[in-house]
């Protein structure tokens, strides 16, 4: 792997010849990066940022796994980008973490250039008090036989709200493409926010897709089952929240990294 | 242990229990029976204190540290951890919470109650594989989501395991024999009597005699329509699974 720094902008450059799975860690300075991942290499990519704005590009048949956590603090405000290009049969894990910020929003970006590419492109909103989360997802299939599967889970406390607009695009060539997108929610109390929008554009007719958005709340049957068991209620509902959270987490591969968000989320 | 005085309680508006009596001492199991509806479950969820279930008059105790306590005004998980455990007719499932996290949980926090010092994992796994033997339970299931792909039988299983891992003083088992086949019901049954000593008592809610001829009672209640109609000994479980109830609802 090749790294060059400026003071704005990372680079790497990741090969064959790299050190294969050793976490890549982005320096956050509210700069930019670029991760660029040549022809059959792989990287596990991961960074705890604020503002940032990521590029990354995939050649044919590389592997990226990036892990964001964003961090603005509390009563802070944030924006970060994420635009991916894919080449044939590259894959991309984009795992996305937000637990607070007044105002926080992630914009993702995926080209999947390249017949056979396929994207994993997972988030989670861990909000309280006040917080806003948003984020934006836009995939573009514009190959054939292109898959995208996106993961959103959110746990909206208090007065937060949580945004989710999932665009997906599937244009006139790009047919036996797959895209799944699915949103869950969990408004824990009463007050809480959800907005969970989908958006479909499909141009090609030979293709799979889903979209669902789901918000719920609590469910007192299961709180009342564990407080039968002696665990007080406010335990309860960490471990409901734990069980909700624990498919999309699982959605980390990278064992290291999934424990780390866990444990910085207060989940393990 | 446990005294339930001219005890009235609604669900939603309806009321179900009207004027139940029943006073069980330590070292006595009773059994339950009654025709479906007759307010056996809403009975054991007023007991455990049920947030849907309300007390319209009448009085709970249950013993805690020797003493008669009125326990209208403790939340589920503060009667649990006084030692009152319920077997649910119908366990609830809990996706992506892994039993063994539950059970330790559950222990940790009744534990912790009465100054026991908590169970790391490693050292929880090691006692609750010694509680799953008795109740011949596999592995596996401790490493799934609570009662998630559970059969109806495993999880009726699953509530014995809770039990023999929080060992409480009163208990509540509502029909946990339906759903178990012969041979299970038998291994839960030596499972729930591994647990009974002088010091605890339960209450059996079942529909049929077979149950109660591995766990024996001493005193049978017929409950109906919201109160205890009849009260016997082991004979009156044999009596109704003959004749039925209408001898004794006319
Ligand atoms: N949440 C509820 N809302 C409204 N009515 C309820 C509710 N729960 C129970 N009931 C009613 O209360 C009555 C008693 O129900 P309960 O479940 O206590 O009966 P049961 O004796 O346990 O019956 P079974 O033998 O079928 O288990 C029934 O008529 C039932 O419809
Ligand atoms: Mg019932």
């Amino acid at each position: 792997m090749t790294v060059e720094s400026t003071d704005k902008q990372q680079m790497f450059r990741i090969s064959r010849r790299s050190m294969p799975m050793a976490v890549v860690r982005l320096v956050d300075h509210g700069a930019s990066a670029v991760i660029h991942v040549e022809a059959g290499a792989e990287a596990v990519v991961a960074g705890i940022l604020s503002d940032s704005s990521v590029e990354v590009i995939l050649e044919e048949g590389a592997k990226l796994e990036l892990v964001r956590v964003v961090e603005a603090g509390p009563g802070g405000s944030c924006a970060s980008r994420l635009v991916v290009t894919q080449a044939k049969d590259s894959v991309l894990r984009s795992f996305y973490v937000t637990h607070g910020g007044r105002m926080v929003s992630d914009d993702l970006s995926v080209t999947m250039a390249g017949e056979g590419a396929e994207a994993f492109i997972n988030g989670l909103h861990d909000l309280s008090g006040s917080e806003r989360a948003d984020s934006h997802t836009h995939v573009d299939h514009a190959a054939p036989s292109t898959t995208s599967n996106q993961l959103y889970k959110s746990i909206v406390r208090d007065q937060a709200c949580s945004g989710f607009l999932g665009r997906i695009l599937v244009r006139r060539d790009a047919q036996l493409t797959r895209a799944y997108q699915l949103s869950k929610n969990m408004i824990v109390g009463a007050a809480g926010r959800v907005e969970a929008r989908p958006q479909l554009e499909i141009f090609a007719d030979d293709v799979k897709c889903s979209h669902g958005a789901a918000i719920g709340q609590i469910d007192e049957e299961q709180i009342f089952y564990l407080q039968a068991r002696g665990i007080a209620r406010a335990a309860a509902v960490d471990l409901l929240v734990r069980g909700f959270l624990q498919d999309v987490l699982g959605q980390i591969r990278h064992d290291g990294l999934r424990t780390e968000v866990g444990q910085r989320l207060g989940l393990l | 242990m446990l005294k339930i005085k001219d005890l009235y309680a609604s669900v939603n508006g309806n009321q179900i229990l009207k004027g139940l009596n029943l006073e069980v001492n330590a070292g006595e199991v009773h059994a339950v029976m009654g025709p479906n509806g007759s307010g056996k479950s809403t009975f054991s969820k007023v007991i455990a204190g049920h947030p849907q279930y309300s007390i319209d008059s009448g009085c709970v105790e249950l013993e805690i540290n020797g003493q008669m306590t009125d326990i209208k005004g403790m939340t589920p998980d503060e009667r649990a951890r006084e030692g009152f455990f319920l077997a649910f007719q119908y366990p609830v499932e809990i996706p992506g919470v892994p039993t063994s996290e539950f059970l330790r949980a559950a222990y940790n926090a009744v534990g912790r109650h009465h100054g026991i010092e908590a169970l790391d994992p490693i050292d929880f796994d090691a006692f609750i594989r010694t509680r799953m033997k008795v109740l011949q339970m596999d592995n596996k299931y401790i490493d799934r989501a609570v009662n998630v792909d559970f059969s109806g039988g495993e999880k009726k299983r699953n509530e014995i395991l809770q039990m023999a891992v929080l060992n409480p003083r009163m208990a509540i088992l509502d029909e946990t024999d339906s759903g178990l086949d012969v041979d299970s019901m038998k291994i839960v049954a030596h499972g729930v009597n591994s647990l009974r000593t002088r010091h605890n008592a339960m209450v059996v809610i079942t529909h049929y005699q077979r149950l109660l001829d591995y766990i024996k009672p001493d005193i049978v209640h017929i409950l109906y329509n919201g109160r205890i109609i009849k009260t016997g000994g082991p004979g009156l479980a044999l009596e109704v699974e003959n004749k039925g109830y209408d001898w004794l609802i006319k």
